[in-house]
Formats: C-alpha cells, structure tokens, sequence
C-alpha cells in the first residue's frame, strides 16, 4: 500500500480496507451537485461540491490513503487537512449506507491496472 | 410564438449537431422569465437548460440561475424516486412470472442520452405482453397499487386495449402498456417483433430490460408524433438525439415501418422534430420525412389523435379498421358498444352518450398538415 509522507499514520490506520460507493444507490449528477437516493428509502441525499468527487473516485474501489492522495492533488493542498475532510465524508457516506467498506484492500490503482 | 416557446425549443434542442436555434441575447425578464420556467418544469426541461446555461447559450440573471437549480434539483429527486418506483414495480412483476420492458423515459435516459439528467420523466412505463397483461394487472393490484380505470369487457385489455394506468402506492404513475399508443396506429404495431429483441441496462445494481434501439427509436416517434395534441417538446429531443447521435441500424428501421403502417408516424415525428428544434442537418430520413405525402387513410387514423376535442372512443373506433378479423372487430365493437356498467362510471352519462362522443370525434376526421 503507497501512503503518502504528507498523511497522519494514526488515520490512515483508522481507515484500513477499501470504499466504493454501494451499488444500490439510484443517483445523478445535477449541476455540480450529486442526488442519491438508498433503495427502500425516501429521502434524497445531496452532495455537495467536494463530496461529488470523492463519489466520482469511489465508482471502483479504493483505498482510504489512494482516495485522499488523489484528492490531495486534485485540490492542490495538503494530506493531512484533505485527510481530516475524507475521513468526515467516508463517515458519513457510510452511515448513510450509500457506500460501503470492505475491510480488504482490494482498491483499484490505476498503475496496476 | 411566445419568447419561453421559442427558447423552450432551443433548450430541448441543445447540445445537438446541427441545431441553429436562437437563444435570448439577454436575461428574460417578469413575465417572459416565468413563463419559460413553468415551460421548463412542465415539458421536463431543466436538464437541458442547466447545460445550455452552463455552455452560455442561456443567458440569466443569478437569481434566476438559482431558481433553474432548484427546479432541477427537485426534478431529479423526482426521477431518482420513479426509478426507485420502476424496481419496485418490476420485481412485483417479476415475482408473478410477468416479463418487462422498460419503456419511455427511464430507459431513453440511461441507454440513449449521454447525461441522463437530461432526459427526466414523469412516471414509470413498462411493456408486458398481451396474453400476461390480466397477471400484470393482478400482480400490481395485489401489491397495492389502484388501477384508474377498469378496462371496458374482459379480455379487451389483452387483445386491443394501449394498456392500463394504476396509481402506484408509492404516490407515482404506472403506466402498463401493451402496445406503443391506443387506436390504429397501436393496433398496427407488430408486438412479436417489438419483443424479439431488447437492451439492457443497469440501475440499482439490478440489470432491466428495455427496446432495442431501433424499436425505441420507434417507439419515440409514436409518442412525439401521436402522445399529445400539442407535441411535447422532450418526445422530439428523444427522436432527433437517436437519430444524430445513435447508432441505429437504419435499415431495419426501414424494414419495421412497411410493416407495421408506421411511415406516417415515423414521417410526422421526424418532420416536427427537425422543425420545432431548428435541426439544420440534413440526413436521408429527414428528407424523406419532409417529402412525406399521407394517404386519405393515414390522414384519417392521425386526425383521431389530433383533434383536440378527440376521445378515447374516437381513437378506439377509429382502431376498427385496423383489426384483421371479422371476430375480432365483432368482439371489439361489442366491449366498446357495451362496455360494463362500472367503466362508464365517472366517464359518461351512459352507452348512449359515449357512442355520440365517439361518433362525433369520428366524424370531424381532423386531418393533418
């Protein structure tokens, strides 16, 4: 697993495994937004603008340390803080059901194919 | 024609090869800017319309920016919700051992459209077959969902009916089909071939079944040129997208029309989609639609669906002519003639009073252009 020098060790050993977005979920892109929506459930979830690209990462999936140094370089900003935001969000995600977490590695890199 | 009409048709035609639409200079303002929003929400729109702001065909005003996101934002709840609907539904069926199709927008979103929040929808079609139309009605009616209207007789749903309409339990639409439209042109659409072939797609994790392309392509046009006296503007968008940026086997399309009497259909569609949304391109099917002449006969069978004071009556007695057998139009004459007492309730005075509307519409035999 690469981990970048820039991530809090305790973290990412907090996050061991991978995330990919449940199957399940019905969703849509709108306007810079994204709409999900469990099945069996009622409400409408709605990400906002950084979340809509962590979703967009977890179409396969993917490592706590390859999601957030991915999105490091997407933003243009440090690990740690980009750490901190991925780990609120997965939280979240996960407790909403909308994605899911398998405590394998068995996260898609793009170098290995 | 009114300013939200004539940008209502550059939104539905965006983003498209070849569409040389006008587009609004500066933000509409009162009135103009509120009528194109209803226009929006009403003909499904604001997909469309968030992109063509997005690409600066659009020109508005912040506040009126917001306003089309939150529009938009609502409309894709409601779809993601149908679609939620649609799973539901045809695992209901699937469970009664009826098999589906999914028609109209559910499907053209996900198989046809290269963003499907462009394509919304207002309720969830599904294709059964005829001899499993009386088990789909039962299937949903069991599951809870209320069927609008009884069919006219037993077993005229399965042989000549459109199909049938349920208020599902979830608060939406079902609209069950048998065949494409009700009237002639339905009665004339070759159900075998339609279920010969099929795509899929994927939603929920669930793999569900829809037309080929061809026969969704087809399936537009019935709906673009016969589903609404005022042809909705989504229905056009659906046909010129599949046909500009498909990839439909033409020639099978060809094949289908003789077949199944769709030319006028298909013409009329084509020729009213390439119009409305300013399509400048000129491919062979649009030619031959605009060099389309109707028979007296195929004037008559789409003036039942465009007269504006039509019935459904009218468009079932219209459909006479186009039963093949001499039992068959005894059987369909008799449920329409005299249907049961519980499906005039609500719907006319009596048999007497039905069969005057149906004869009147008949006779004003509205013809096209």
């Amino acid at each position: 697993m690469t981990v970048s020098e820039t991530h809090d060790v305790d973290v990412l050993r907090d996050h061991p495994g991978s995330y990919v977005r449940n199957e399940r979920v019905l969703w849509r892109r709108a306007a810079g937004s994204v709409l999900l929506l469990r099945g069996g459930a009622h409400d409408v979830v709605l990400l906002d603008d950084s979340a809509c690209l962590l979703w967009r990462l977890l179409d396969r999936p993917r490592a706590f340390d390859q999601i957030v140094d991915l999105l490091s370089e997407a933003y243009g900003t440090g690990g740690q803080q980009v750490a901190a935001d991925v780990a609120a969000a997965l939280a979240r995600l996960t407790s909403l059901d909308v994605v899911t977490h398998t405590p394998e590695d068995v996260s898609y890199r793009e170098d290995t194919g | 024609m009114s300013a939200a009409r004539r940008y209502g048709a550059a939104v539905a035609g965006f983003g498209l090869p070849g569409c040389v639409s006008e587009w609004p200079t500066a933000p509409l303002q009162g009135e103009e800017w509120r009528e194109l929003l209803r226009l929006l929400r009403r003909q499904r729109l604001s997909g469309l319309a968030v992109d063509a702001a997005a690409g600066g065909a659009l020109c508005l005003t912040e506040a009126q920016h917001d306003q089309l996101l939150e529009l938009h934002q609502r409309a894709v709840c409601g779809a993601l919700i149908l679609e939620a609907g649609l799973l539901t539904v045809t695992d209901e069926l699937a469970a009664a051992g009826v098999e589906s199709r999914v028609l109209k927008g559910a499907a053209v979103a996900q198989l046809d459209y290269r963003d499907p929040a462009q394509r919304l929808f207002g309720d969830v079609d599904l294709l059964v077959r005829g001899e499993q139309f009386d088990e789909a009605v039962a299937a949903l009616t069991a599951a809870g969902h209320a069927r609008r209207f009884p069919q006219p007789r037993p077993g005229f749903d399965r042989r000549f009916s459109k199909g049938a309409s349920f208020y599902a339990k979830g608060g939406f639409e079902i609209d069950l089909h048998r065949t494409f439209v009700m009237g002639p042109f339905g009665l004339l659409v070759d159900l075998d071939d339609v279920w010969s072939t099929s795509s899929s797609f994927t939603l929920g994790g669930r793999t569900l079944t829809a037309l080929s392309p061809e026969h969704r392509f087809l399936h537009a046009c019935y709906h673009s040129a016969l589903g609404d006296v005022r042809p909705r503007l989504v229905p056009m968008r659906d046909v010129v997208e599949m046909l500009l940026r498909g990839r439909l086997d033409m020639a099978l399309v060809r094949d289908r029309m003789p077949s199944w009497q769709a030319q006028p259909v298909v013409a009329r569609a084509v020729a009213l989609a390439w119009a409305t949304l300013n399509v400048a391109d000129i491919i062979a099917i649009s030619a031959w639609a605009a060099g389309y002449s109707f028979s007296a006969q195929e004037k008559r069978f789409l003036g039942v669906y465009l007269d504006p004071g039509g019935s459904y009556a009218a468009k079932e007695l219209a459909a006479l002519s186009a039963l093949p057998g001499f039992r068959d139009k005894i059987s369909f004459l008799r449920a329409l003639a005299l249907p049961r007492r519980d499906y005039l309730e609500g719907r006319h005075a009596g048999r007497l009073h039905r069969l005057r509307r149906a004869a009147a519409a008949a006779r004003r035999g509205a013809l096209v252009e």
